[in-house]
């Protein structure tokens, strides 16, 4: 039995149903950032094994599997920097109680 | 601390999947001159995957989910490499492995999440709600989509012919070198750009985190005794500050 390109699909899809599991149901805003980066690891499993089925030559979705790291290391900067100063305001990360503009 | 890390039945089952783990590994590399290494490997990788991504997002305590998240995210490096990306490979085990979930294990942390509300889990009809609208129904569709099972209404679940992609063989490539020369050579603006990016999230985010500290500029280098940061600090801060605690 030889390894398709589903086999990686299916994986992919797992993880990133995990973290948008994690990102609804997630009262602490660090593990907000924790599943979203697991839902980007998904996206970018994915982006590798298309790269490596379709286009062996081309290394196209590998290139986006780099930008994509970039992008999510600066987010998860700045988005821990942010709950950094939350945390001085409102002395908790919870995203239920973080509610000053809420409607 | 080793008692309370027995007590969580995440940690527990991640521990045996680890030591599975490294076995499976062990043994794929003494099968693969029959041909079965790299399915082994694969199946191996993907179940650590799966289970320890799952521990980072119901484990109890916070610094346990960020431990698993650098598991999950140096198998991820592994399958990786089983897909001819030798690059990204090491690329994620240092970045994403090492770097990112440093910084999130660090947040944990200083925001003193194990003595806080926010661990206090929600209800289980919420969780229910949520595990069938995102994990059940969006994989639904995903495996639907990727199996090429058409659900239009007219013609319902029927197969229709496999798609381009699923008959091409996987080639091996060095991709180092190449991935270089594609980034300096066609996708060099996209490559700036990154890099400022990358710069402005440094600097955006010493920004945010350093609100308190104020450097003084102008008086300070009049006077003969030496810049005492910590005290200009306390003395000066911004004026949102002051509203706050005013």
């Amino acid at each position: 039995m030889t390894l398709t390109l589903y086999h990686y699909l299916i994986v992919a899809a797992l993880l990133f149903c995990m973290g948008m599991y994690g990102i609804i149901t997630s009262k602490n805003a660090v593990r907000v950032l924790m599943s979203m980066e697991l839902a980007l690891a998904g996206v970018s499993i994915n982006f590798v094994a298309f790269s490596n089925y379709i286009t062996p030559a081309a290394l196209t979705g590998q290139i986006f599997t780099i930008f994509i790291m970039t992008v999510s290391a600066a987010e998860a900067g700045v988005g821990l920097a942010i709950i950094f100063n939350v945390y001085k305001n409102f002395k908790t990360v919870d995203m239920d109680k973080i509610d000053l503009m809420k409607w | 601390m080793l008692k309370d890390m027995l007590k969580d039945k995440s940690f527990l089952v991640s521990l045996t999947i680890f030591v599975t783990a490294v076995l499976m590994v062990l043994l794929s590399l003494t099968l693969g001159s029959i041909g079965y290494g790299k399915d082994l490997a694969f199946y191996t990788l993907s179940t650590v995957i799966l289970v320890s991504a799952f521990g980072v997002v119901t484990a109890r305590n916070l610094v346990y989910s960020g431990f698993l998240l650098v598991l999950t995210f140096v198998m991820i490096g592994g399958l990786y490499a089983l897909l001819n990306a030798d690059f990204l490979a090491a690329a994620q085990v240092l970045i994403n492995g090492g770097a990112v979930t440093i910084m999130m294990i660090f947040a944990i942390m200083l925001t003193n999440s194990k003595s806080d509300t926010a661990n206090i889990p929600y209800s289980f009809e919420y969780k229910f709600v949520a595990f069938v609208l995102s994990g059940l129904g969006l994989f639904f569709v995903l495996f639907l989509r990727m199996t090429g099972i058409n659900f239009v209404l007219a013609k319902p679940f029927i197969f229709t012919t496999p798609t381009a992609w699923s008959i091409k063989e996987p080639i091996s490539v060095v991709t180092t070198g190449k991935l270089g020369e594609m980034f300096l050579g066609q996708y060099i603006v996209p490559f700036e750009i990154a890099s400022i990016i990358l710069l402005m999230a440094l600097i955006g985010s010493i920004v945010l985190a350093m609100q308190d500290i104020h450097i003084k500029t102008s008086e300070s280098t009049y006077g003969e005794e030496p810049i005492d940061m910590y005290e200009s600090s306390k003395a000066q801060t911004f004026p949102i500050n002051n509203t706050k605690e005013s």
